[in-house]
């Protein structure tokens, strides 16, 4: 897999509120570094969720601007972004927001349906990324019918379904016991050491220690850098 | 995908499902039994219009539904004058017809008399005809003071072959025979000398109208403006003259029934709009994931209204059954009063309640579907 650098230059959100203007973020930079985990980090309020939204396409900055490689997140309509979100990018939530009414395998198909890929390949694709999960026993259970750590997995096969450079993860273990917890952060290793750039948004130390950078963001700006050699698994 | 979403997304909250669509079939229900009506008469005309002998109508006046006025103003003599051009407009017979309304309080009570010469067959202006009981009108009945009486009409008047049928202080009539059921309108009606309905309701050289049979009646159309033009005051209809008039009224019912139902129809789209309303609301988050993995927003509107055309359509499918208990009782009791069925639910009926559903469940869902595909990403994600 080629390299494809997320960067991020002057990026900027402003809310103008009644009372105020409130900065959510001011001027980030960086670059994301592929084939690894970043990590950002932070208390709450301190533009976390913001930058995530920002450097996915979810919202349009109010300066500055996203690029993935030369082509720009930030820029372009709603159709383009979610053309862009679908092929280049994957995402991974902390409450696993899989579609509650498709199977497991539906679920990973789901991204593919919208990519337009035939459906014998869908679910080809789909069939291999839950077994590489070990998830190929639950293939036609519904979520509501999956522990927590198995839904976030399906939501990992899902995030990974149509080859994304780049996966978000907000807060993956949040909602899991530290045992499932663990074996989600080794997958996100593993997808990082596919040549992945790998985002993680947590406020948990533990978990950020497999990031081998970790942003640390307070009060809207990048406070500091830290780089480290990641620990395996915390 | 978009099918399998719609279909579950409406099963995920089956009660509130089931009774939006019990509205809208309400809604079309009532419009398929209201539009039904219209169909019905428009059946029992052209079949009766069909069954009637002449190939023209005099009547005085500007040409209209209700042809037979309550006042008999044609005078007789026209008769005679359009005899002694007979050569001229190609006329074979003249038979004058006086049609007379006993009004009631109740429509059972009410009572159509026709008054006919007694030398023309009964049989020759409604071609249905046939004596069940009794006998038929003859020559010698002119002038005398009998009736013969549609079954439908003698049941309820509750009189009899042998029995007196009053029509005023004045005058009787004894009832000599009965004319079967088979024979539509006629079913409904008194049918009695001319000479004697004239005397009973003192209009002595006058009548409703005058039927002509031509020798050519291709060349109805011809004829018919011939003598409008020798006679300006006249309204002279063709058989299909007369089955466009009363295509006119039943159009004008038709808007008329139509705008009734559209209330229903306007309630059952609302109820539409706040279940697909309500159902966005509650998926706010689903949709903003679905956004997030990359749907486009067109995605989500097409969701949304696909949904709410398979609500309409469901709705619309138990609408039509409902339609259909609605006509047969609607039936059952014009049956009951007036021997006729006025409700039919046709095919066009049927497609027409349909599109309408289908065109209600777009324009419901238009806006819910707008506001699914506005959901901005980053808000539906934080939503709890």
């Amino acid at each position: 897999m080629l390299a494809v650098v997320l960067r991020a230059e002057g990026l900027t959100k402003t809310y103008r509120l009644p009372a105020g203007d409130v900065h959510a973020l001011e001027g980030f930079e960086h670059w994301f570094e592929p084939g690894a985990v970043t990590a950002v980090v932070g208390p709450s309020g301190s533009g976390k969720s913001t930058l995530l939204n920002l450097l996915a396409g979810f919202d349009v900055p109010s300066e500055g601007g996203v690029w993935l490689d030369d082509e720009p997140v930030h820029t372009g309509n709603e159709a383009r972004r979610a053309g862009l979100r679908l092929r280049r990018f994957g995402f991974v939530f902390q409450s696993f927001n899989l579609v509650t009414v498709l199977t497991a395998r539906e679920n990973v198909e789901f991204p593919m349906g919208l990519a337009g890929v035939p459906a014998p390949e869908r679910r080809r694709r789909a069939d291999a990324l839950l077994e590489r999960f070990g998830l190929t026993p639950r293939t036609h259970h519904l979520p509501f019918r999956l522990s927590g750590g198995e839904r976030q997995r399906v939501a990992l096969a899902r995030a990974l379904a149509n080859d994304p450079d780049v996966l978000f993860a907000d807060e993956p273990t949040g909602a899991l016991d530290s045992a499932t917890g663990r074996e989600v952060v080794a997958a996100l290793a593993d997808v990082a050491a596919e040549g992945r750039t790998v985002l993680l948004v947590t406020h948990d130390e533990a978990l950020a220690s497999i990031a081998s950078a970790r942003l640390r963001l307070r009060d809207g700006r990048l406070e500091a850098i830290e780089r480290a050699t990641p620990a395996l698994v915390p | 995908m978009v099918l399998r979403l719609a279909s579950a997304a409406l099963r995920r909250r089956p009660l509130r499902t089931f009774l939006t669509a019990l509205g809208i079939a309400v809604a079309v229900g009532s419009t398929v039994v209201f539009l039904s009506l219209g169909e019905g008469l428009r059946q029992a005309f052209r079949s009766e219009l069909g069954s009637i002998g002449p190939d023209l109508q005099i009547s005085y006046g500007e040409a209209g539904l209700t042809s037979f006025s309550v006042v008999p103003e044609l005078a007789l003599s026209l008769r005679d004058e359009l005899l002694a051009e007979a050569d001229r407009f190609g006329i074979e017979r003249i038979t004058p017809l006086l049609v007379y309304l006993r009004s009631g309080l109740t429509p059972t009570s009410a009572v159509v008399f026709q008054g006919l010469p007694t030398d023309v067959g009964i049989g020759e202006i409604y071609v249905e005809f046939a004596v069940s009981e009794g006998r038929a009108l003859t020559p010698e009945d002119a002038g005398a003071f009998v009736a013969v009486v549609g079954e439908q009409a003698a049941l309820r008047a509750g009189v009899e072959v042998g029995g007196v049928l009053r029509l005023n202080p004045r005058a009787s009539f004894e009832v000599v025979g009965l004319a079967s059921a088979a024979a539509g309108l006629l079913d409904n009606t008194m049918i009695v000398p001319l000479e004697a309905l004239q005397r009973a309701i003192e209009v002595e050289d006058r009548v409703t109208t005058l039927l002509l049979d031509l020798v050519d009646p291709e060349a109805a159309t011809e004829v018919a403006a011939a003598i409008q033009e020798a006679y300006p005051d006249l309204a002279v209809q063709t058989r299909g003259d007369l089955l466009s008039v009363v295509e006119r009224g039943l159009a004008v019912s038709d808007v008329v029934r139509l705008g009734i139902s559209a209330i229903a129809l306007i309630v059952g789209a609302i109820a539409v709009a706040n279940t697909m309303l309500m159902s966005v609301f509650e998926r706010t988050r689903e949709f903003g994931v679905v956004r997030a993995v990359g749907a486009r927003p067109r995605f989500l509107f097409s969701l949304v209204l696909v949904e709410a055309v398979a609500l309409s359509l469901v709705g619309a499918a138990f609408g039509v059954v409902l339609g259909y208990g609605g006509a047969w009782a609607v039936n059952r009791v014009a049956d009951d009063l007036i021997g006729l069925d006025v409700a039919a639910i046709t095919p066009r009926l049927v497609a027409f309640a349909v599109a309408v559903a289908m065109g209600m469940g777009l324009v419901a869902g238009l806006l819910p579907a707008a506001r699914a595909a506005r959901v901005p990403i980053a808000v539906a994600l934080a939503r709890e």
